[in-house]
């Protein structure tokens, strides 16, 4: 070896292909000690040694025990436009509002004579989903961050924000004590996953943490350092506290990628790199390591202007990635225990500008998995706007909120501000 | 005390939270440079702390380029890695003092990002964030309000006064001068009338306006009727009470950390606005003050202030920069998370930002001329990094890791990564 370092010389051999993915080919997939990642009293529910005998999967409706239930949360970054996801073409009104923003009802997946699905979502409907209409709080801002803020806290009214997030107390309910119990995948790290006790993660990138599990003694050594760097000093100011945190965060997530290899991606075709994190999501709920919640941002849905192209697309590849992930799901027997949902900070402001629209308030949540499929929710009314020229929400984020909290049996006053409670009809 | 004292000065400093002349000399060096290079804190020793302050807010470090020379630079192919190469060589330069700091800080906070502007916009409204970094702060809102790459991220670029685009006026307000709390939806109206009627062209990025596509009549503007326009708004933003102290809220985040006392950023904000919004008389108030010095570790360090105080410690002329690495500690220059820039709190010490830090010093190599310089001991390696008063959980890891580590070069390696990954490196 020449006079050069370690660190470089080893990261040429280990870097390429030292990542946590599993690979396709290798199911069932393996839990950390090498045992299929079934419960061994649950065989039928998880579905695993179907899959392994090769057998087809059976739907088991309601049947999910609540240990086994995960949640995928997909969050529409910018203001999801729901009068372009679920569009209200019988009411002659939307065209006045939006004379080239609208979608052509004849492209339209009909649904009745009222409404319409975007027919970029066509992969993911065929599928089932559930579009929760008029989804917002009571009084809405036209802000980002303002509106971000309180869908990530979980907090409508957006005055007094708890410190933690609306996810990571849902992951405070759920934690075991699990090296890692939530997720978020291609955005780094979220304030809707901050928690007050359970280990919540962001992962951006997806061979992170390769040197963690190296055996060579050098690695060794230096995770040996690492414990010591996390060890907490007496004088520790918050943000030290915090750093030393973060530390220990990283050396647990290497006892849980440990064992794991790689996946490919791409892995759902047009899907963007929604489509990544779903894929990696599924590697991880298939591997069975304790991560219940999984948070998955996407970007992109502010559109000011040029709405129709962005939307569109934006749109197709959610619904590429979400049909691909379902499938995958499915092949896994995670499809009746795993909870698909998307939030977004706001909707579109039915009046459209030049070609695009501005900041709305009530749009349209979706759902999938182990729910209803078809339209539910009352239908906000495009005459009978608020103040600001916005929709006027029917469904509020607590009662959205608790719903999804229900899906743990969590009761909505342990992980919100306010005792709302679940819609019924929507989960089956 | 007594035994504290016996364990030596440096120990007994680091219980007694004062922190030594060095420790504060490299914490001044930190929040008004980017970062410490080697040998900076010993070339300030002559200079008690505070006098080391005075000393860096008086030197004369700034880069402005001529308008021959920003034009001479070609954008056509991979516009986006020269921008960021550029930028980053700059960032990294030992010379980088408080005028990079202060350019830097303004990207931050007046955002525009490559995701809607081309680099060669980017790159012109970097020069001009460039000539105004420690100017006036009116001056700049007034040109960056009208500059391309801002028309084109918020969307002023063709807003029409009959139906404007509301983008731009809501942001300059919430984020850039007022604060959420100091405007109404009703400011954003009229602003995004008064803001009408520019056009950019793609090719020659020249900007014009057209006065059809202004909004001509007179509008009720916080308080004031008359007819406006974009200079008439920004005045009247900038001539707002709120407008002072939400910019020096702002900055006092990045230099000092953490929320000023309410009495503090009365006092500093009375600064900034008795002198006409000049950003260099708010700088001296905020800096040569004793807080300031006592302010040590009360943030973390950005993902980028990490980087930079990575390279200055490999040593900017040996490590082969690659502007791909800030993306994926997610924190790129000209590519914000989204229109209020990145923000400073404890995800940038979190596991996620532990996995990819170690991830990118992995691939990392000791140069020959750092092998030759510094010994493989605790404290030559401390003192290159610029790391006083260690805490004694860090000094003890490093310890433990040299002794089971004796090989000299590998030694050295496992120093200078942990020194790296250490909690205090993470902290500004």
């Amino acid at each position: 070896m020449s006079r050069r370092s370690v660190l470089g010389a080893t990261a040429g051999v280990l870097g390429g292909g030292a990542a946590w993915y599993v690979t396709r080919d290798r199911a069932p997939w393996p839990s950390l000690d090498g045992s299929p990642g079934a419960t061994t009293d649950e065989p039928a529910a998880s579905g695993t040694d179907a899959a392994a005998a090769g057998e087809p999967f059976q739907s088991i409706v309601n049947a999910a025990p609540l240990e086994d239930r995960t949640l995928v949360l997909i969050e529409l970054q910018g203001g999801n436009d729901g009068l372009s996801t679920l569009v209200p073409y019988g009411d002659g009104r939307l065209a006045d509002l939006r004379h080239n923003v609208a979608i052509d009802p004849e492209e339209l997946i009909v649904i009745d004579d009222q409404f319409g699905v975007n027919p970029n979502l066509a992969a993911m409907h065929d599928q089932g989903v559930a579009y929760l209409q008029g989804v917002g709080v009571p009084d809405p801002g036209g802000s980002h961050f303002g509106m971000e803020q309180r869908w990530w806290a979980g907090a409508a009214e957006g005055n007094a924000l708890p410190h933690t997030g609306f996810l990571g107390r849902v992951c405070d309910q759920l934690d075991v004590g699990a090296p890692v119990t939530g997720v978020s995948l291609g955005g780094g790290n979220t304030p809707a996953l901050i928690s007050a006790k359970a280990v919540t993660l962001g992962l951006p990138d997806r061979d992170a943490g390769w040197y963690l599990t190296n055996e060579d003694p050098w690695f060794r050594s230096l995770r040996t350092g690492w414990v010591g760097l996390a060890a907490e000093s007496p004088d520790d100011g918050t943000s030290a506290k915090a750093a030393r945190r973060g530390l220990r965060t990283a050396i647990d997530f290497a006892d849980v990628i440990s064992g794991i290899t790689e996946v490919e991606v791409p892995r759902y075709e047009d899907s963007g790199d929604i489509g990544e994190s779903l894929a990696v999501a599924s590697v991880l709920l298939g591997a069975d390591l304790g991560v219940r919640v999984i948070h998955v941002p996407i970007g992109g849905f502010d559109t000011h202007s040029d709405q129709r192209g962005t939307h569109d697309n934006l749109l197709r590849q959610i619904s590429n990635a979400v049909a691909g992930f379902r499938t995958d799901l499915a092949d896994l027997g995670l499809g009746d225990s795993t909870l698909i949902a998307t939030t977004s900070e706001f909707g579109r402001r039915p009046e459209q500008n030049d070609n695009g629209t501005d900041h709305g308030s009530a749009s349209v949540a979706m759902l999938a998995g182990p729910v209803v499929p078809g339209l539910h929710g009352e239908t906000p009314s495009l005459t009978d706007l608020d103040d600001d020229d916005n929709l006027v929400a029917t469904v509020s984020m607590g009662e959205y909120y608790a719903t999804l909290a229900a899906w743990f049996d969590i009761p909505a006053t342990e992980v919100l501000d306010v005792a709302n409670a679940p819609l019924t009809d929507l989960l089956r | 005390m007594a035994l504290l004292s016996a364990l030596g000065p440096r120990l007994h400093r680091w219980f007694a939270g004062e922190p030594s002349a060095d420790a504060q000399r490299a914490h001044a060096l930190r929040r008004l440079h980017l970062t410490t290079h080697p040998g900076q804190v010993q070339a300030l020793r002559d200079l008690d702390p505070r006098a080391a302050v005075r000393d860096l807010l008086g030197r004369d470090n700034a880069t402005i380029l001529s308008e021959e020379e920003i034009a001479a630079v070609d954008f056509s192919e991979s516009g986006d890695q020269t921008l960021l190469g550029w930028y980053l060589e700059r960032l990294v330069d030992p010379d980088a003092g408080l005028h990079e700091r202060m350019t830097w800080f303004w990207h931050g906070h007046l955002t525009s990002s490559l995701a809607r502007a081309s680099a060669e916009a980017l790159w012109r409204q970097h020069h001009l964030i460039r000539r105004h970094a420690l100017g006036n702060f009116r001056d700049l809102l007034q040109e960056i309000t009208i500059d391309p790459a801002m028309l084109y991220w918020l969307d002023g670029a063709g807003s029409r006064g009959e139906q404007p685009n509301e983008n731009y006026a809501r942001e300059v307000m919430e984020l850039f001068a007022l604060g959420v709390e100091n405007y109404t939806e009703d400011d954003v109206r009229v602003a995004a009338r008064g803001l009408s009627g520019w056009r950019v062209d793609w090719e020659t990025l020249e900007v014009s306006f057209d006065r059809e596509q202004h909004y001509e009549r007179p509008l009720t503007f916080r308080g004031e009727r008359r007819r406006w326009n974009n200079e008439s708004i920004i005045d009247k933003i900038c001539d707002d009470p709120a407008c002072a102290p939400h910019v020096t809220r702002a900055i006092y985040r990045t230099i000092v950390g953490g929320e000023p006392s309410p009495t503090r950023l009365e006092e500093l904000a009375g600064v900034f606005r008795e002198n006409d919004l000049e950003i260099m008389p708010l700088l001296e108030a905020m800096a040569d003050h004793p807080e300031f010095l006592l302010a040590r570790h009360s943030r973390p360090k950005s993902p980028l202030e990490w980087l930079v105080g990575m390279v200055a410690v490999l040593g900017p002329a040996d490590v082969e920069l690659d502007p791909w690495w800030l993306t994926r500690l997610g924190h790129a220059p000209f590519y914000p998370p989204n229109v209020a820039g990145w923000p400073i709190d404890d995800r940038w010490v979190s596991g996620t930002q532990s996995l990819l830090r170690t991830s990118l010093l992995m691939d990392q190599e000791l140069s020959d001329r750092l092998i030759d310089a510094v010994e493989a001991t605790v404290d030559e390696v401390l003192e290159h990094c610029s790391l006083f008063d260690v805490s004694p959980s860090t000094r003890a890891a490093l310890d433990e890791a040299i002794r089971n580590q004796p090989e000299y070069e590998r030694g050295l390696d496992l120093l200078i990564l942990l020194a790296l990954t250490s909690p205090e490196f993470a902290l500004a």
